[in-house]
Formats: C-alpha cells, sequence, structure tokens
C-alpha cells in the first residue's frame, strides 16, 4: 500500500516538538510495511487534496494565528475543507485548532474569521491551562484513555452535536467548564494537546492507519507490531499524570 | 555598621548547618532565614560592592557567562564573588551575599556577578541595583512556567526598565528576541554576535518579525535554534551590527575552538578550551560585560584561555582508563548544540540520557522530539544506551523513533543505578556520554561522587 502524507507548513507549526508526530506516522507505516512519502507544503504553495491519505497540521506559536488565517484564507484552507468533507484524515494539535476554527475572539472582540474547518468557537482568554490531561477518548469505541500535556489559554466551544475526542478525567480540555476535549469532525481530529502525544498514545496511530487502510479498501489485516516500549510510555505518563493530580 | 550582622551570623550558622546536614549545598536556604528576618538585605548590602554588580540572565549559558566574567574581574586584581553553585532565584542571591561577608558583614570582595533566573530578574533588579545586565539568549523552555517564549522575553524588559539610566545592557546581536529587548529602553546597549559564514547553516528555526509580525525571518546565516544573521522580507527590520564579535571561528570538537575576537578597539586570537559555538557566544557576552566593566583586554583573553568548565557543562570525568563526558541539557537548543560538539567525531561511544520532569526542569517534556538524535545516531555507532530519570520510558521511545534497535535500550528510572550500569558497560580506554537536565543533573553527579570519581560541588572554585 502507498501511504501519501502531507505535511502542512512544517516552518511555521513546529511548536513545541509537534512534528514528533509526522515521524510515528512515517515509522509506523514503515513498520506495517507501506509506502510512505512525506511532502512538506511551504508557505505560498497550493496543496492538492485527493493527493493526500493523511494531512498533518502541527502546534503553531499564538503570533502565528492571524498569519495562518490570512494565508489559508489565500492558499488551502479551502482544499484542506474539501479533504476532510471528501473523508480525509486529518489531525491538527496545539495551536493550530483554532485557526481551523470558525470564529476567534479576544476579549470581547471578534478578531478573525478563522476557516472554519472544524465547527466551533475560540475565544482568548487570561486564563491559561497549562498541565498533565488525561481523557477517556469516544474515537474509537473502545474507551482508551489518552495522555499528554496542554498549555493553551484559547478556550474552544463546540457548536451543538459536534463530537469531542473524549472526556476530561484530569486537566482542563477545551474550555475548563464543558469537561471535554477536543474535536472530532469526519475524519479530522484537533486536540490541545502538545507535543509528540501520538508516540506515547499509540492506539490512535494504529486508528487512523487502519482507517486509512479501510479507505484505500485494503482487505490485508492490520500487522500486529512490537508495542513493548509504546506501552511502558503510555503507563508511565498515565501514573505520572495522575501522581501529579494528587500532589495538587 | 551593618544593621544585618545578627541575621548574617544566624545565616552563615544555617549554611554551615545544611553542609554539615548535607543537606543540599546550602546555596539558597541562608539566604531565605536572612530575608524572612531582613526583608531588604539585598537593597542593604548590594552596594557594600564598590565595583557594582553585573547580572546574567537567558535561557543558556549563564552560568558559564557568569563564571567567565568573574575569573576576568578577578584576574584584574578586583575580588569578585558569584553564585557559583548556580542558585539563581532571590533566597540564592542572598546567600552569595553572605558567603562573601566576614562576620561584620563587610563584603570582603569589590564586584558581584550573579546569574538570575528570568523570572526573578524584576525583583533582582530592584533590590540589587546592578550597573550591568548581560542577556545570553532567549529559547523555548520551561514554557510550563512562563507560558510563552514571549513571555521569558517580557519578564526580561520588565527588568530594565526598573534599572537606573546609567546601567549598561549587554544583548546577542544573532538572536531576535533577545536584541529586540534593547529598544526604547533609554539604556546603553552593547552587542555582541558572529561574524563567521565558515561556522554557518543554511537551515533552522525562525520567529515573526519583532516589529511587523507578518514574516518569518530569512537567514543569510544560521548559526544555531533562532540564532543567525537575519532579516524579514517584509519590513526590512534586520539583524543590529555588534560592537563585539567573533570571525575566523575553528571548532575543535571537544577541545574547544579558536577565533579572532574583535572589539571597538582590538582585534586579538583567542583560543577557548570549552566547546561548541554556544561557548563562543559565551565568551562574547562575558568580553563586552568586562570591557564596559573596565578590564583591559589583555586580562579578559588570559582569563578565557584558562578558563575551563562550570561543573557538569561538558565536563570530562577519568574513571580508571575510560572517559566519562557529563553535559548538561534543559532544552532542545541546548541539546542540540551539545550534541553538535561530537559532530566530526564518529568512534564509537556509550550513551546515557537522564531526563527528570519537576518543576524545575519543565513538567512538559515534548521538547525531545526537536531534539536531532536521528543525526548523532547516524555519525556515531552506539555501544550501549542507558536511559533513565522520571521519563526514561519516553526517551526510550525517542530514541527507537530515532533509529536505535529498541533492544539495545536499558530503562532504568533510578538515575544513581542508571549512571553506575553505564559505567559498567563501558570498557577499557572507551567512551561514555552522559546528557542529564537539571534535577537529573543533581542525582548523577552525587553517583559519581559516591565512587569517588568526581568532587563535590561545593568545594570546587
Amino acid at each position: 500500500m502507498d501511504v501519501v502524507i502531507c505535511n502542512l507548513y512544517p516552518e511555521v507549526l513546529n511548536n513545541g516538538g509537534s512534528q514528533g508526530n509526522i515521524y510515528v506516522i512515517e515509522k509506523n507505516c514503515e513498520w506495517c510495511g507501506y509506502n510512505v512519502a512525506v511532502e512538506c507544503i511551504p508557505l505560498g504553495k497550493r496543496l492538492s487534496p485527493s493527493r493526500y491519505d493523511f494531512i498533518f497540521v502541527g502546534d503553531a506559536a499564538p503570533e502565528a494565528q492571524s498569519i495562518m488565517i490570512k494565508e489559508l484564507k489565500k492558499y488551502n484552507g479551502d482544499a484542506l475543507i474539501e479533504a476532510v468533507e471528501t473523508g480525509h484524515e486529518l489531525l491538527s494539535c496545539g495551536g493550530s485548532v483554532p485557526f481551523l476554527g470558525k470564529m476567534m475572539v479576544k476579549g470581547e472582540q471578534a478578531i478573525d474569521l478563522g476557516i472554519g474547518l472544524f465547527p466551533m468557537q475560540v475565544k482568548e482568554q487570561q486564563e491559561r491551562f497549562v498541565g498533565d490531561v488525561l481523557i477517556k477518548e469516544a474515537l474509537t469505541g473502545e474507551e482508551h484513555w489518552m495522555v499528554g500535556f496542554e498549555n493553551h489559554n484559547w478556550h474552544i466551544f463546540l457548536e451543538d452535536n459536534v463530537k469531542s475526542l473524549g472526556k476530561i478525567h484530569i486537566g482542563a480540555g477545551n474550555n475548563g467548564r464543558d469537561g471535554v476535549e477536543g474535536v472530532c469532525y469526519k475524519k479530522a481530529i484537533g486536540t490541545n494537546l502538545q507535543g509528540a502525544f501520538l508516540a506515547t498514545n499509540f492506539w490512535l496511530v494504529d486508528f487512523i492507519l487502519q482507517r486509512i487502510q479501510q479507505k484505500k479498501e485494503i482487505t490485508a489485516s492490520y500487522p500486529r507490531l512490537n508495542r513493548e516500549l509504546e506501552a511502558r510510555a503510555y503507563k508511565d505518563a498515565i501514573e505520572i499524570a495522575r501522581h501529579r493530580i494528587k500532589k495538587k | 555598621m551593618n544593621r544585618d550582622i545578627p541575621f548574617i551570623w544566624l545565616a552563615k550558622m544555617g549554611m554551615r548547618m545544611s553542609r554539615l546536614l548535607g543537606k543540599g549545598v546550602g546555596s539558597s536556604f541562608p539566604g531565605m532565614i536572612i530575608r524572612r528576618v531582613s526583608p531588604r538585605f539585598l537593597w542593604f548590602n548590594a552596594p557594600s560592592f564598590s565595583k557594582g554588580v553585573a547580572l546574567v540572565t537567558g535561557t543558556n549559558g549563564k552560568s558559564t557567562t557568569t563564571h567567565m566574567i568573574a575569573k576576568s574581574m578577578a584576574r584584574s586584581g578586583k575580588n569578585c564573588a558569584y553564585n557559583k553553585s548556580g542558585a539563581n532565584l532571590i533566597n540564592g542571591l542572598a546567600t552569595t551575599i553572605i558567603e562573601n561577608m566576614d562576620n561584620f558583614g563587610h563584603s570582603k570582595a569589590q564586584s558581584l556577578v550573579l546569574e538570575v533566573d528570568e523570572a526573578t530578574m524584576p525583583q533582582a533588579v530592584e533590590e540589587t541595583n546592578p550597573c550591568m545586565m548581560v542577556v545570553t539568549n532567549i529559547f523555548p523552555d520551561q514554557l510550563d512556567r512562563y507560558g510563552e517564549i514571549t513571555a521569558t522575553a517580557g519578564m526580561i524588559k520588565d527588568s530594565f526598565y526598573k534599572a537606573s539610566p546609567n546601567t549598561k545592557v549587554v544583548l546577542n546581536a544573532d538572536d531576535p528576541l533577545s536584541a529586540s529587548l534593547g529598544e526604547e529602553i533609554g539604556l546603553d546597549v552593547i552587542y555582541y554576535g558572529l561574524e563567521a559564514p565558515e561556522i554557518g547553516r543554511k537551515t533552522g528555526n525562525s520567529l515573526y518579525c519583532m516589529h511587523c509580525g507578518k514574516y518569518l525571518y530569512q537567514y543569510k546565516m544560521h548559526y544555531y535554534s533562532f540564532l543567525g544573521d537575519y532579516y524579514c522580507p517584509y519590513c526590512d527590520h534586520k539583524r543590529l551590527l555588534p560592537q563585539v564579535y567573533a570571525r575566523q571561528i575553528k571548532l575543535k570538537g571537544i577541545k574547544g575552538s579558536s577565533f579572532e575576537l574583535v572589539t571597538p578597539d582590538h582585534v586579538t586570537r583567542i583560543d577557548l578550551k570549552v566547546p561548541g559555538i554556544y561557548n563562543i557566544y559565551n565568551a562574547l557576552a562575558a568580553t563586552a560585560t568586562c570591557i564596559a566593566w573596565g578590564i583591559p583586554l589583555k586580562t579578559i583573553k588570559q582569563s578565557l584561555e584558562a578558563y575551563a568548565t562550570v561543573f557538569g557543562r561538558m565536563e570530562e570525568i577519568k574513571i580508571q582508563d575510560k572517559k566519562l563526558y557529563l553535559s548538561l541539557v534543559k532544552n532542545t537548543a541546548g541539546f542540540n548544540e551539545a550534541l553538535r560538539v561530537w559532530q566530526d567525531d564518529n568512534e564509537p561511544a556509550h550513551l546515557c540520557i537522564a531526563i527528570h520532569d519537576t518543576v524545575a526542569d519543565g513538567q512538559d517534556v515534548s521538547w525531545l522530539w526537536d531534539v536531532d538524535f536521528e543525526g548523532f545516531i547516524e555519525r556515531h555507532v552506539l555501544k550501549s544506551v542507558v536511559v533513565t530519570g522520571h521519563r526514561a520510558a519516553d526517551l526510550a521511545l525517542r530514541l527507537k523513533y530515532a533509529g536505535v534497535d529498541y533492544n539495545m535500550i536499558n530503562i532504568e528510572k533510578d538515575c544513581k543505578k542508571a549512571i553506575n550500569l553505564s559505567v559498567s558497560l563501558c570498557d577499557h580506554n572507551e567512551r561514555l556520554f552522559v546528557f542529564p537536565n537539571y534535577s537529573a543533573m543533581f542525582e548523577v553527579r552525587s553517583a559519581l561522587e559516591k565512587e569517588g570519581y568526581v568532587e563535590p560541588i561545593w568545594e570546587k572554585g
């Protein structure tokens, strides 16, 4: 199977280790025996949505928000929406989730209209959420724990009937009040988690790759990979999150 | 007559007690005592240093730059007090002053150089009224504490506004974020940097323009992380020319470097024993400060060339016929540069990495994914790999993705056991590279002390 991955604007969307998720997807494709190609889309270049099996949108610095919105409105916003509407996989994390939403508000003022890929509003607030996150995911139907770290003062409000990634057990998640974290729309996933969270949450890698396999109508079974180290890091991270919340 | 004399005695007793009891190295406890009983201690006693106070802050290189300035000062014949232990929060600064006072509350030194935590800068400036302030660089580090990198810069900028008008500021011209701190502060600014295309790189990280905010900086030359010769393609904002700079640089791996040091009045060749581009930057920051402080260039040169490492900064430790290199790594920029020291050396090596996630380290370890382990592993045959610390399993996973065979990765969460394991895996005449982060460093070092391989930290000059 050939898998083509799009890494959107890596020169900007490279905050806090988030590009590690690209290595994780790429390596796992290799370990599954797929032919994998990662194509980087730099600023100012157009992407053709039908070409990609998986689109990755990395973590952005706060000062990149309005610049990214302008860039996407000029070039690739419509292409990203088309890709998601036609059932392509997309993963957005950290500071790229806000500009993929509909409306961004600073204080009481609307500062920018996001590109509207995720049906949600975003407010920049004084209150910053920093710390461990542990959620029970509602994406795969298997209720895995998803563990990671958040550091954001964008508060996300999902529109009615929009699915989140899961229920918060530790941490603030979207806005510290709704009790949920992230957003799922069609096959697009957005999460506030930082860094290379795919490495630890390896069930999510398997889920994404299996969905790609299904879409390509490959009937071969998904290979069993050695997950010893992954399982250990996953278990440790969950323990650390639980231990630190107790100390608070 | 110093009004704090009884308190100083009390604090000095506390210092001896905590050392006797082996509770830490007593590097901030005495300061805590004295600030409790005499809250204005720093404010009253900092002026007793007749030549003045210099504060050094920034993400990486604070300790080394502080030591370099202090050694030049001492060599010029002026006694100089500085926070050797690296305790850089407000109580640690007070401890340094107490250590350097006699029993009558007179300071034994004429000048004081302090490395200061970025968030402590505003308070430190207010309480010590420095004549010099130095910023080494500002990189993403401990963002769970500061929020964003611009917030770190904001705290340092705030501290500049609290300084008296004759204070001089020393800034890195090659770092867009810290260089921008020099604008509109109404103080004299001295910039330092590199003019060294021979060691430059074509690619690296970039930031949005500090002036227009519209475009990423383009670089004519990248040195490391955000450091380089940058310009904005939109508004023409560009790197300022440094008054103190290094050119014709020759990097000699672990053996150090050699470069031509250019100051407004002189040009001279410097041979540094400490390795890496980051130490050239530290030497430049120290030189710019020392010149402004009136130390002759000849003295600065002698002092820099004699300079050997601060503990744990690429410290070479001999264990029988094995060699251990201990190198503190706190963030991506620092780790990448520590690895880069070995770039032209492809002899086999043993590897031990120790990462904790305490508040002092940063609770989020995502930054490990931005470290170029891939490049390091490509160039070196690894004879053994041990990962340790609270985040040993995350490290193991990071290395697996970087291409290390996962069967050869030993996970040992206890730092002391891990370092002993690594040393035992190391054969005759072989080398062991040890990279701990901040709090893991103390555990690694205390294990090495226990085995008698190194001396305790506070006994080192």
